[in-house]
């Protein structure tokens, strides 16, 4: 499944269903797939998309900072568990 | 016996955070250097999919109505017969007022025509913030700051955010968000604080003069409705009552704003 071409249309895939699906239930997605996925980077690029397209505060980078939390975290943990 | 220190392994993880980091860095840089071009063309590639979302949601957007029982629908149909006897009334007296109004605006030289109607094609929950994107943008003579209409009198944002062929909206009701209004009432000057999705707070003095059913006007204009009172909270032993508000109508299910 951690193949470049599957990443890639897993990719476009993702992309279509971030534009039209609840945003909480978007969150979640890239949450389980940041987990399931060795270094999951597309999720930053999703928040980067986000604040893009949606975000129009003083501090517009709300989406790319939050993926970039999510995705140091479990890049930072996952050596540490026994898998 | 001597026992030779083992030197620290290198950690293998050193070279993904980096990685990581370095992403973040360049992506960050783009969006606050070259955020209006990307939204251009995110915009660009998101709205026809957000016009097929639509479109392919529509048949379905009424699917629990099959499951509901026959009593029920009747039940509810008449009441909705009864609404419409009602509306239609109010309808008559409402074309009456608008026309003599806006005679009486020509007349002083204000003209109330003129706004776009456009249609909303992404909308919260979408959006995790309290943002609609139209599909009208600086092409079409849409500038920031342009007001935002639900219908002839109900006004609801200001065009925050222009690319050539989109806009996006900001709703008054933007959690944390401050609107200045006027009480069409009684003419006194407040701030609403929005809450999120077409709900408004306002915190008072107890004796303060608002009840139940007051509507909140944009300054500057007595026929922009920003919204309604519909509950008051008053605590015996709080000096303050926090009034809540909220914008007539269903924005979010709404299909057009119109724009001024």
């Amino acid at each position: 499944m951690n193949t470049i071409p599957n990443r890639l249309i897993l990719f476009f895939i993702i992309f279509f269903v971030v534009l039209l699906i609840p945003w909480w239930l978007s969150a979640i997605i890239l949450i389980a797939l940041t987990l399931y996925f060795p270094l999951y980077l597309e999720v930053l690029f999703y928040g980067f998309i986000f604040d893009t397209l949606y975000s129009i505060s003083r501090f517009h980078f709300v989406g790319l900072v939050s993926a970039f939390v999510g995705l140091m975290i479990v890049t930072l943990a996952r050596p540490h568990i026994r898998t | 016996m001597n026992y030779h220190l083992r030197s620290k392994p290198k950690s293998e993880n050193r070279p993904k955070i980096f990685l990581v980091l370095a992403v973040f860095v360049i992506l960050f840089l783009l969006s606050y250097f070259f955020g209006a071009f990307f939204r251009k063309i995110f915009t660009n590639i998101a709205k026809p999919i957000w016009v097929v979302g639509i479109t392919v949601e529509k048949p379905f957007s009424n699917i629990t109505d099959y499951f509901r029982t026959r009593g029920a629908l009747i039940s509810e149909n008449q009441n909705l017969k009864d609404q419409i006897t009602a509306l239609s009334l109010k309808v008559t007296d409402y074309n009456t007022v608008s026309t003599e109004l806006s005679d009486l605006k020509n007349e002083s030289g204000r003209n109330v025509a003129g706004r776009l109607v456009t249609n909303i094609i992404s909308r919260p929950p979408q959006s995790p913030f309290d943002t609609l994107v139209i599909d009208f943008g600086s092409s079409d003579g849409i500038t920031v700051d342009s007001k935002a209409y639900l219908s002839d009198t109900i006004i609801v944002g200001t065009v925050q955010s222009v690319s050539p062929r989109s806009s996006i909206v900001s709703l008054f009701s933007t959690p944390n968000k401050k609107t200045d209004v006027v009480l069409l009432r009684t003419g006194a000057s407040y701030s609403l604080e929005g809450n999120g999705g077409g709900n408004f707070k306002l915190e008072v003095p107890k004796d303060t003069d608002i009840v139940w059913g007051d509507s909140f006007m944009y300054p500057g204009s007595r026929t922009s409705l920003v919204a309604n009172v519909y509950y008051i909270d008053s605590n015996s032993q709080s000096s303050f009552k926090t009034i809540y508000l909220r914008v007539p109508g269903n924005v979010f299910s709404s299909k057009y704003l119109f724009v001024e």
